[in-house]
């Protein structure tokens, strides 16, 4: 039998940490309204900038800085040669197409070599950044602008590596092979450099490919999926590129600049070593080093994010897969935020230090914890009557409600900017997931977070496979 | 968290005000959402149906069957932006030099323009960025004061539009002042100046003949000649070859750059001596400069340049003798057996290409 003062000593301790939880819950959420409030304008500026024909005719001229494509293959036989041709027919006066075959098992560089009668040439550039040994460098008898490197298995981080040292541009494009971008992305992309903003890197944004209708590396109609996981996902990226990131641009710049969709200045990548192997999130790591890097020399370079330059990606659609993806990404943010914990709360990094280090470490890297820790001591609460039903649901409610809302809003934003979706089903659709998202897709991926920190600490840096399901005669539903 | 059960205000009851609070804010946006998608559609269709009207009155006009008036107050119906809109398209894509003028001359005071006009000192660059293009369609030299303000505006698409209207209202003087600002333009903002600078070609040689002068500062007269180069303004050029022997390398590469637009039996030449320059980057330009004259005369000095030490050299020279047809690829089969690995390896990379390949190489 348990002492009664024993009982209440529990009850205290419980209803402490449950205010702990709430304290830490409303901070988070008003962060998040308040990131929703300042994207607003820059919102607004974007979608005025986008739409602005004229500055479409600026943006189709030749005085453009010319751009390096970095793709990385793997294994990826089956839809090489349609990426490729989709990434050289992109509308953009001036780019080289740098695909790396990462000692693919299959027949990828047999594919290039017929499709596009590639010749082998002598390697004729300096290899800046070590990487596993070039078996051979290719180009194309029928694309002037097209390298292929053929190179020992490295990882994707070091197929990078092999094709920035390749590239002749100042700007180098860094693309997944898989990635569909838009035929007219890469000019939004350059917009920056039309407006005269000094530039380091900027990113555009990533939507889910899902259920869209792909022809020739192209999405030409884009639905929301049925499906719940991918249709969750559908609001989560919306709510994170369109209002997520844009405010970032207010606030010190984005410590994210997606992998599979980001362009950067060639010369600041080679300064800071281009990408690090071995870290299972090098887009994360390479944004904090290059802010890291431009804050240390005094660099006064923007790393803005633009919501209209778009690429399409395919997203997990089973659980397994998006359960290794969550858990590599989390454990990416964990190796990224503890490599460089200097920057936390350090004034010499200005708002990168000050304000979104912090909120990457408080607001994202602890979050899952806290959010279990919330979900625990609530059940607990409960169950040795510490917390009233009352209380406890409504809690919940506000707290699922509030996601709801913020997803909601994001929805709204891109109905009233970019309207990727024009039917109404698809409206009604991420009305739907939006709602769907609170109960029981973000408790989800909240666990597969927390799993990151088990591995992490255990040393495993694998990426674990993804396996996809590929666009080929994708129909939209 | 225990829940007091006292009185007065309880976190159950804010978190109960923050549930209700929620609720109707998550109404009140899918309402929103609903209601403006339902706007967006009713809107579009009234457009349609005047922009249809509009059109009509138009193809009346143009085809001679009716005169102007209908059609510009067809355009009064139209909303202002919607209006500059379709007037924008005519003038671009059906109009006539002579029709656009009295289509100017019809619209000019019309109020939607005079409205759209006044924008030109608004603080909202997208209202600017409408005046500029009005005045792209109606200036006229009476608008000089205001297309220069545009010219100068800091957001780009301002700017360009009122490049566009800078051939309806330019004098010499102008032009004059639009050169000297031209160098220290943004490069896609420089792009649009040139295009206009085109349009007004005989206005612009004598004012850019007065400024190519070796006393220039360098940076603004490199920009000088490339611009005769672009134009092809042969004075101009004729004076920018003079230039060849300037100390600086910078200007000695645009004036290689230039020749390469000059179709003159001294351009040659004058690009012979170029490839023997100190600076590679000279050598680089006058190399594909010779290839862009096309004459089989390059053969034999561009066979000698591949030998260059610095590899932008060979491979400009290699590129340059691509593209002089069936006796350019043959001179570079016949150096990919080249003792100098460096002359073989840069040989083979270039006569591997096929034509289309080396024509997207040779334009970039």
């Amino acid at each position: 039998m348990i002492p009664a003062e024993w009982i209440q000593v529990i009850r205290e301790g419980l209803a402490t940490a449950d205010r702990i939880a709430l304290v830490y819950f409303l901070a988070l959420n008003s962060f998040y309204a308040f990131l929703l409030i300042v994207s607003i304008p820059e919102l607004w500026r974007h979608w005025q900038v986008s739409e602005d024909e004229v500055l479409q005719r600026l943006l189709a001229s030749d005085a453009l800085p010319p751009v390096s494509i970095l793709v990385p293959a793997y294994n990826e036989e089956v839809t090489i040669a349609a990426s490729v041709l989709s990434f050289l027919s992109l509308k953009y006066p001036r780019l080289e197409v740098i695909l790396v075959n990462d000692g693919s098992r299959d027949r990828t560089v047999d594919v290039l070599i017929k499709e596009f009668d590639l010749y082998q040439v002598p390697p004729a550039y300096p290899r800046t950044i070590a990487t596993k040994p070039i078996r051979a460098v290719y180009r194309s008898r029928m694309h002037s602008r097209l390298i292929v490197i053929d190179k020992d298995n490295g990882g994707k981080a070091d197929s990078l590596n092999a094709a920035l040292s390749a590239a002749r541009h100042p700007f180098v494009l860094a693309v997944d092979a898989d990635t569909l971008i838009e035929s007219d992305a890469l000019l939004r992309l350059a917009r920056p450099f039309v407006l005269g903003t000094h530039v380091a890197a900027v990113g555009g944004t990533i939507r889910v490919a899902n259920s869209c209708r792909v022809e020739m590396g192209r999405v030409v109609d884009a639905r929301v999926s049925s499906e719940w996981l991918a249709g969750c996902q559908v609001v989560e990226y919306l709510r994170a590129f369109l209002f997520g990131r844009l405010a970032w641009n207010r606030l010190g710049g984005n410590l994210v600049i997606s992998g599979a969709f980001g362009l950067f200045r060639r010369d600041y990548l080679l300064d800071i070593g281009g990408y690090l192997t071995g870290n299972v999130t090098e887009d994360m790591d390479l944004a904090v080093r290059l802010h890291r890097y431009l804050k240390e020399r005094n660099i006064k370079a923007q790393m803005p994010f633009i919501p209209d330059p778009v690429a399409w990606t395919e997203v997990p659609s089973s659980i397994a897969v998006l359960a290794r993806q969550r858990e590599r990404w989390h454990r990416g943010l964990i190796g990224t935020m503890i490599s460089h914990r200097k920057m936390l709360l350090n004034p010499r990094y200005g708002a990168t230090g000050m304000v979104a280090m912090p909120y990457f470490v408080f607001g994202e890297l602890l979050a899952p914890v806290v959010e279990v820790m919330g979900y625990v001591l609530t059940i607990v609460g409960f169950l040795i009557g510490a917390i009233s039903w009352q209380f406890g649901l409504l809690f919940l409610a506000v707290a699922v409600g509030y996601g709801t809302l913020l997803s909601v809003w994001a929805v709204v934003l891109e109905e009233i900017s970019f309207r990727k979706y024009r039917r109404r089903s698809d409206t009604l659709r991420l009305l739907g997931f939006a709602f769907i998202e609170g109960l029981g897709f973000r408790q989800m991926t909240v666990w597969f977070r927390l799993q990151a920190f088990w591995k992490y600490f255990r040393g495993v840096e694998s990426w674990g496979a993804m396996t996809r399901q590929g666009f080929a005669n994708k129909k939209s539903e | 968290m225990a829940c007091p059960r006292q009185t007065g205000v309880t976190p159950t009851a804010i978190l109960g005000v923050a549930a209700i609070a929620q609720a109707v804010f998550l109404a009140a946006l899918i309402a929103f959402l609903l209601f403006r998608r339902r706007r967006t559609v009713v809107r579009s269709e009234r457009l349609a149906v005047l922009l249809v009207e509009s059109q009509a009155a138009l193809k009346g006009w143009i085809a001679g069957e009716g005169m102007i008036e209908p059609f510009i107050r067809s355009l009064r119906e139209l909303p202002a932006e919607s209006a500059l809109d379709l007037a924008a398209q005519l003038a671009a894509s059906v109009l006539t030099p002579d029709s656009r003028e009295a289509f100017a001359a019809a619209v000019r005071d019309e109020p939607w323009i005079q409205d759209i006009l006044g924008r030109a000192t608004s603080l909202a660059w997208w209202h600017r960025r409408e005046a500029a293009r009005a005045l792209a369609l109606v200036g006229g030299p009476s608008d000089r004061v205001v297309v220069e303000r545009l010219l100068d505006d800091r957001q780009p698409a301002v700017a360009v539009l009122a490049i566009s209207a800078f051939p309806r209202v330019a004098d010499a003087a102008m032009i004059g002042r639009a050169l000297d600002r031209m160098p220290q333009l943004p490069s896609v903002i420089r792009r649009f100046l040139i295009a206009a600078f085109q349009q007004l070609r005989t206005a612009v040689e004598p004012e850019l003949m007065r400024r190519l002068t070796p006393a220039a500062e360098p940076f603004v007269l490199r920009r000088w000649i490339d611009l005769a180069g672009e134009l092809r303004l042969n004075g101009a050029l004729d004076q920018a070859a003079a230039l060849d022997s300037h100390p600086d390398a910078r200007i000695r590469r645009a004036v290689a750059r230039a020749l390469g637009r000059r179709p003159h039996p001294d351009s040659l030449a004058a690009l012979r001596a170029l490839c023997a320059d100190a600076d590679p980057g000279v050598r680089a330009a006058a190399a594909r400069a010779m290839g862009q004259l096309g004459s089989v005369v390059a053969l034999a000095p561009l066979s000698r340049v591949v030998h260059d030490p610095a590899w932008n050299v060979r491979y400009e020279a290699c590129l340059a003798l691509g593209s002089l047809g069936e006796r350019g690829r043959a001179a570079l089969g016949q150096l990919r057996a080249d003792p100098d690995r460096y002359v073989a390896d840069m040989a083979r990379l270039i006569s591997g290409l096929g034509d289309g390949a080396l024509l997207e190489l040779v334009a970039e």
